[in-house]
C-alpha cells in the first residue's frame, strides 16, 4: 500500500459503504464481502496515512534541527565530535527505523530512515567545514541523493526514495549551472526510479519521478546558447508522452492516473505561462539566437517516438482529453520552431489549454466524473480570467463577458451536478 | 516496507553510507594536499553574478569569495576567480574562454597561484584598473568582440561597459582606480592591501598591462 496513497483512501472509504449496502440487498454473500475488503485493505483508515504525514513532518524538522546545529558556529567542539555527534544521530534514526519497520511500525519506520537521510547531509557539512572550504556542492548533492535512494532500495521506503529523487533533480540543476550534464541523467533517473515505484507500489513515487524527470530534461538543456524554447521543447515533449502512456492504459489504472497527472501538471504548467503573449513571443527556440544549440532534439524526438508508439499501439477512448492533450501540445511544439510568425506561441498555449479543457469537460459529463469537470472548467475560468486582465479593452465589454461567463459557469456546475444525482437515484431504483 | 528478516540490510546500508562519506573526505583531502582543484572559479561566478544587483551584499559576497580564495592559496591549491556582471548569458561566455584547453577546467595555474578574470558591466570596473587580465591573443580578442557585440546589442542600457572600457583605457599609467563609488572595487582593494591576495597573475586587457 502506498504511504500516501490519499485517493486510494477515498476509494478505501467508499467501498467500505458499498460493501455493507451490497451485503445487505444480497447482491454479495458474506465471504465474497470478506474477500473483496481483504483484497483492498478496507480496514485501513485514515489516520494511518494521517499518522505517516505526521512522522514525516517530524522527521523533516528534525532533520533540519540537527543540520541547523551543525551550521551553527560551533567552535567548542572538534571535527571528531561534531562528526561523532551526527553519525550517532543518523545511525540512532536508521536503526530506529529499521527495528519499527521489524516490528510493523511501516509508518514511524519509513520516518526515521527518511530523517537517517537527512542527517546524512549533516554529516557532509561537518566533512565539508573541517576542510574549511564548504561543501562541494555538485558532488555533495550527488553523494546525498544516492545516500537517499540507497535507502529507498535497501528498505522499500518512499519517502527516502522521493528524497533522493529530488536532490538528484536538484543535482541535475546544480550540474547544468556547472557546465556539465546532459539529458542522459534524466533516463538514469528513470532507470533507477521505475523498479523502485514498481517494487514499493507508491504511485506518490511515481508522480514525482515522472514531474522530477521532466525538470532533469528541462535543466539539461539550460546552457551556453540554450534560448527558452530549446529548454521548454524537450519538457512538452515528455508530459506528450506522459499522455500518451495515459491515454494508451485503461482509465482506473494507478499508472493512467498518475501519468495524466504529471502529464496535466507539467504540459499545463509550461502551457500557461507561454499563453502570455510577451513570455510566448520571448520563448521561441529562435529567441535571441540565430543559431541555437540543438541537443535537445534527441530526447525530444526519442520522447516523441515513445509517445507515437503508445498511441498508434492502444489509445482508450475514455481518455479523449488526453489524447486531445498530447495532440494539442505538440502543436505548441512546433509553434515554439516558427521562427516567422512571433504570435504563434501564445495562440498555441491558449489552443491548447481550451482544447484540452473543453475536452476534458465534454468527457467528464458523458461520463458522470465530477475531477474532471471541475478541473476543465477551473482552467478555462483561469485562462478567460487571465486574458482578460492581459489585453487592454473596454471595461464595459469585460463586465458583460465576465457576467456571462460567471452565468454559464454557475449554469454547468448546477446542471452537471442535477444530472449526477439523476443518475445516482436511477441506479438505486433499478437495484 | 520490505519485510525484514535479520540487519544484513541495515548493516550494507550504514557500510555504504561510510564508503559515500569516503568519498567527500577522499575530494576533501586532495584539495587540502593541491592535488586537485576547488571549484572556486564556478563560486566566483555565482556570486559575481549578483554584482550589478546592488552594493551592499555583493561587497560582502566578493569577501566571502576571496577569503575562501585565500584559504585555498594558503594550503597550495590554485584557483580561477571569475567576476561577471548578470547580464543574460555573460558567465557562460566567460567559462567557456577559460576552459580553453580543456572543456572541464580552467588553463593551469601553479600550485598556490590565485587567478582573477572579469568580465562584464561592474566586474569590468572592480578589476579593470585594479588587477590583470590574463589573456592570450586569441582570448583577447573573443571578449574584446564579444564585449562590442554586446555594446551593440544592448546600447546605452549597459552604460557601465563603456565606464568600465574608458577607465581601463584611459589608466594605461598602472595605478589603482580609487573607485570608492564601486563598492565592489574598494572590497578587492582592501583585501589586497591586508595581504589577503598576494598572488595575483598578472593580466592584460584590451592591449595593455594594468595594474601592479
Amino acid at each position: 500500500m502506498d504511504l500516501f496513497d490519499f485517493a486510494g483512501q477515498a476509494f478505501r472509504q467508499r467501498l467500505r459503504q458499498e460493501l455493507g449496502r451490497w451485503r445487505d440487498e444480497g447482491l454479495i454473500d458474506a465471504p465474497t464481502a470478506e474477500a473483496i475488503a481483504a483484497r483492498y485493505a478496507h480496514e485501513e483508515s485514515g489516520a494511518k496515512t494521517t499518522a505517516a504525514a505526521v512522522y514525516v513532518l517530524g522527521s523533516m524538522l528534525l532533520g533540519g534541527g540537527v543540520l541547523s546545529l551543525v551550521a551553527w558556529n560551533w567552535h567548542a567542539l572538534g571535527t571528531p565530535t561534531r562528526l561523532g555527534l551526527v553519525l550517532l544521530a543518523l545511525f540512532a534514526a536508521q536503526i530506529s527505523g529499521h527495528r519499527a519497520g521489524m516490528r510493523g511500525r511501516d509508518g514511524l519506520g519509513h520516518a526515521l530512515l527518511l530523517l537517517g537521510s537527512v542527517l546524512f547531509g549533516g554529516c557532509l557539512f561537518v566533512i565539508s567545514r573541517h576542510y574549511d572550504q564548504g561543501i562541494d556542492w555538485p558532488l555533495g548533492l550527488l553523494l546525498w541523493g544516492l545516500a537517499g535512494l540507497s535507502t529507498a532500495w535497501l528498505f522499500l521506503s518512499p519517502p527516502s526514495a522521493i528524497f533522493g529523487q529530488i536532490l538528484a533533480t536538484v543535482w541535475v540543476g546544480y550540474q547544468a549551472t556547472h557546465g556539465g550534464i546532459t539529458w542522459l541523467a534524466a533516463l538514469a533517473q528513470i532507470g533507477i526510479a521505475l523498479p523502485l515505484v514498481r517494487r514499493t507500489g507508491s504511485t506518490t513515487l511515481l508522480l514525482v519521478t515522472l514531474i522530477a524527470i521532466a525538470f532533469s530534461l528541462g535543466f539539461s538543456q539550460a546552457k551556453e546558447h540554450a534560448t527558452p524554447g530549446s529548454v521548454l521543447v524537450p519538457v512538452l515533449a515528455w508530459a506528450i508522452t506522459l499522455l500518451s502512456l495515459s491515454a494508451s492504459t485503461p482509465r482506473d489504472t494507478p499508472l493512467s492516473r498518475t501519468a495524466a497527472a504529471a502529464g496535466l501538471f507539467v504540459g499545463g504548467l509550461v502551457t500557461y505561462f507561454l499563453s502570455f503573449r510577451d513570455i510566448g513571443r520571448e520563448s521561441g527556440v529562435w529567441a535571441r539566437h540565430d543559431d541555437p544549440a540543438w541537443s535537445y532534439l534527441i530526447p525530444t524526438a526519442l520522447c516523441l517516438a515513445v509517445a507515437g508508439f503508445l498511441l498508434l499501439r492502444r489509445a482508450h477512448r475514455e481518455r479523449p482529453a488526453a489524447i486531445v492533450g498530447a495532440g494539442s501540445l505538440f502543436l505548441l511544439l512546433i509553434a515554439l520552431h516558427l521562427k516567422a510568425i512571433p504570435g504563434s506561441v501564445a495562440i498555441a498555449a491558449n489552443v491548447a489549454l481550451a482544447a484540452t479543457a473543453i475536452t476534458g469537460v465534454a468527457g467528464s459529463v458523458q461520463q458522470l466524473r465530477r475531477a474532471p469537470f471541475w478541473f476543465g472548467t477551473l482552467t478555462l475560468g483561469i485562462l478567460i480570467v487571465t486574458r482578460f486582465f492581459e489585453y487592454q479593452g473596454n471595461l464595459l465589454g469585460k463586465a458583460i463577458a465576465f457576467i456571462l461567463c460567471g452565468l454559464l459557469a454557475i449554469w454547468a456546475g448546477s446542471a452537471f451536478e442535477r444530472r449526477v444525482e439523476r443518475d445516482r437515484g436511477r441506479t438505486e431504483d433499478a437495484g | 516496507m520490505k519485510p525484514a528478516r535479520g540487519h544484513g540490510r541495515l548493516i550494507v546500508l550504514i557500510a555504504l553510507e561510510l564508503a559515500l562519506l569516503g568519498v567527500i573526505f577522499a575530494r576533501h583531502a586532495a584539495v587540502e594536499r593541491g592535488a586537485t582543484r576547488v571549484r572556486l572559479p564556478f563560486a566566483g561566478l555565482h556570486t559575481s553574478r549578483d554584482l550589478a544587483g546592488g552594493y551592499a551584499q555583493p561587497y560582502i559576497q566578493l569577501e566571502g569569495v576571496f577569503a575562501e580564495a585565500d584559504t585555498a592559496r594558503r594550503k597550495g591549491s590554485n584557483c580561477w576567480i571569475v567576476l561577471v556582471s548578470s547580464e543574460d548569458d555573460r558567465p557562460w561566455r566567460v567559462a567557456r574562454t577559460l576552459r580553453r584547453g580543456s572543456e572541464t577546467e580552467p588553463p593551469a595555474l601553479a600550485p598556490g597561484e590565485v587567478a582573477l578574470a572579469g568580465y562584464g558591466g561592474t566586474a569590468m570596473l572592480s578589476l579593470s584598473g585594479s588587477y590583470r587580465l590574463r589573456l592570450d591573443d586569441r582570448e583577447r580578442s573573443e571578449i574584446d568582440a564579444e564585449l562590442t557585440r554586446h555594446q551593440h546589442r544592448e546600447g546605452a542600457r549597459h552604460d557601465s561597459i563603456f565606464a568600465a572600457r574608458a577607465k581601463a583605457e584611459s589608466d594605461s599609467s598602472g595605478r589603482h582606480l580609487t573607485a570608492t563609488e564601486y563598492r565592489p572595487s574598494g572590497a578587492v582593494d582592501a583585501l589586497v592591501h591586508k595581504g589577503a591576495i598576494v598572488s595575483l597573475r598578472g593580466m592584460e586587457l584590451f592591449g595593455r598591462r594594468y595594474g601592479r
